[in-house]
């Protein structure tokens, strides 16, 4: 028999209280006792999952699938890297810019969305994953004329007492990754739990419905594109500032996969499920790329070249058989054998004055 | 100007639909439609499949492009878009188990008051927990772990929470079994006699349909070949043997 928790009650608070200080704890832990690549490490994973949050956003929730977000991230990326180098703009004004120039990509991206959808969508997002190297080289040939741009380098302000050695900068960029992560997942998981929220997931559910209801579904498509593309841009611009150089290959549709992957493991439609898949993939594909080489128990040729891919793949196609909605669903389904959440009672209503138009309970009591 | 259009008894239409042509693409369903729904009443409108049930609905409810006359109180709405057009106060319950099976059963109640705001909502919602108590217990659960019969009553529900004058509902008894279809036609009734809603049914079951009709409409491929009340238009031979069976 599983614990019971009431929603919303002192002990639910506690529990929740509890869990994002461990985390934080976490993070502290890790900044406190770790040597520079293992930072830089996890500030890359949080990349991915930002990646990975704003994909949530557009087919998670809203059902439209992108295999263009590589695009969006390298986009922000160069946007980024140009900005700061070539006009010498601020860093954070071009986390800003980089978000709207992504925005508006988004939106006109969500134009054709409008009348397509599942394979056909991902057909023309494709399409813009694959141009998207090619438009970068143009503009590496013409502009910079350089194989590679230049990324950013984020000096950590005075106020945080770091210096700008590079034991100091891997703190400052881990640190600024977590709070874009945070404050990603917390825009996501507000719109998610709003009206528009509700709206959103209407919309993917059943179109035909939605419409009926009132929702628009031109702009609710559209603007959903747009603010999941300018949050793939935070991916882009946290890129420019850890890489040192941006080339047109470090934002291919085999970015987009992974964006992917992270989603469907985690958990996709779910609000932890991307930050949690992001960083499950990221440090099982670290691991084996690291030790594979070394594991020789392996039989015959695997024990030779390069199985690090070859046994990620077999732990993703494993991984989906055990948990086909994805890690989060299955620690989910766990844990509801051990306490389950009851859900806080409707608000009371105000008196109601009609009562007596109430139709009889008993009619549909029995359907 | 033209005298404002009144049915038999002098009273001006809730609804009122004449010429309505409408299709898809090349594909023109609806050849001049005409069809009225008086205020507090029933209307049904009885077809077979292909006839253009679903696509009368969904040209009133302004999903595809439509020509003719529309007017709702007597304004205009044939121009509208959808979300105009429910909040001048028209509901469609659209056909099929039409909820969103990944919202719980409370959430897909405060998406159908997608277009209202304010606090009453919440009130709302207790008072179709009150008329429907199978919502209220399952209020946490996803919409897609319902029954069949309970995902129509709540799909019923959440065109309910936006307040409408006029509730469209297209082949409720589609796909369920026939008792509940019963229950469900009892709701419906109810809702109009008790709370003076005004309901347009699409339907194929004619039996059940006339039942809790007032007037009727026959449609065949694309247009209204008979219409009249429900009593004229079961004792009309054609459409006893069309629909009627006997």
């Amino acid at each position: 028999m599983p614990f019971h928790i009431r929603e919303s009650s002192p002990l639910h608070w506690v529990l929740r209280i509890i869990s994002v200080s461990a985390l934080a704890a976490l993070a502290v832990y890790i900044a406190s006792d770790s040597a520079p690549s293992t930072l830089g490490k996890i500030t890359e994973a949080c990349t991915l999952a930002i990646a990975a949050v704003s994909l949530n956003l557009l087919l998670g929730f809203n059902g439209q699938i992108s295999l263009g977000h590589s695009t969006f991230v390298g986009l922000a990326a160069f946007t980024a890297g140009y900005s700061v180098n070539a006009w010498h703009w601020n860093p954070w004004v071009s986390l800003g810019v980089a978000c709207l120039v992504c925005f508006v990509l988004g939106l006109i991206l969500g134009l054709p969305a409008l009348r397509l959808k599942g394979p056909y969508l991902a057909l023309v997002t494709l399409a813009v994953a694959f141009v998207w190297p090619t438009v970068a080289r143009k503009f590496l040939d013409q502009t910079v004329k350089a194989s590679t741009l230049k990324g950013m380098r984020l000096r950590p302000p005075t106020w945080t007492g770091l210096s700008n050695n590079r034991t100091d900068r891997a703190l400052f960029l881990f640190w600024l990754a977590i709070v874009l992560l945070v404050v990603t997942y917390v825009i996501v998981r507000n719109i998610r739990k709003s009206r528009i929220g509700r709206s959103l997931v209407a919309v993917r559910d059943n179109e035909t419905a939605a419409a009926v209801m009132g929702v628009n579904l031109a702009i609710t498509k559209t603007v959903t594109f747009g603010i999941s593309a300018a949050l793939a841009g935070v991916a882009g611009w946290l890129a420019a500032a850890q890489l040192a150089t941006l080339d047109e290959n470090s934002f291919t549709i085999l970015s987009s996969i992974k964006y992917l992957l992270a989603l469907f493991l985690g958990g996709a439609a779910t609000l932890a499920g991307p930050v949690v898949g992001a960083f499950s993939y990221f440090f099982a594909d670290d691991l084996l790329k690291t030790n594979a080489t070394k594991w020789d128990f392996l039989p015959g040729p695997l024990s030779k070249g390069p199985v690090a891919s070859f046994l990620l793949g077999v732990l993703v196609i494993v991984f989906v058989f055990i948990a086909p909605y994805g890690l989060v669903g299955f620690i989910k389904l766990q844990a509801r054998r051990v306490a389950v959440v009851i859900p806080r009672p409707l608000r009371a209503a105000p008196l109601a004055t009609e009562s007596t138009e109430h139709i009889s309970p008993a009619v549909a009591g029995e359907i | 100007m033209s005298p404002e259009p009144t049915n038999a008894n002098g009273v001006a239409p809730l609804l009122d639909v004449r010429g309505l042509t409408a299709g898809y693409g090349q594909v023109q369903v609806l050849q001049g439609l005409n069809l009225r729904v008086a205020q507090g009443e029933v209307a049904v409108i009885l077809g077979a499949n292909g006839a253009g049930k679903t696509t009368t609905m969904r040209a009133i409810s302004g999903m595809i492009a439509r020509k003719g006359a529309i007017t709702f109180s007597g304004d205009p709405m044939a121009k509208r878009s959808p979300d105009e057009i429910v909040r001048m106060g028209i509901a469609q319950v659209p056909q099929g188990r039409g909820t969103f099976t990944d919202l719980t059963v409370e959430d897909n109640l405060r998406a159908g008051a997608f277009v209202r705001k304010g606090a009453d909502i919440e009130a709302d919602i207790q008072e179709w927990f009150d008329v429907f108590p199978r919502l209220r217990e399952r209020r946490e659960q996803k919409a897609g772990s319902l029954s069949g019969g309970e995902q129509q009553m709540l799909a019923i529900a959440r065109a309910l929470m936006s307040r409408p004058k006029l509730l469209l509902c297209d082949e409720p008894s589609l796909g369920l079994a026939p008792i509940i279809t019963q229950e469900l036609f009892a709701v419906l009734q109810r809702l109009n006699a008790e709370r003076g809603l005004s309901i347009l049914i699409v339907e194929q079951n004619a039996n059940l349909a006339l039942g809790i009709a007032h007037s009727v409409f026959v449609l065949e491929t694309g247009a209204i070949v008979a219409s009249g009340t429900a009593e004229e238009i079961s004792n009309n031979d054609a459409v006893r043997k069309a629909y009627l069976g006997y």
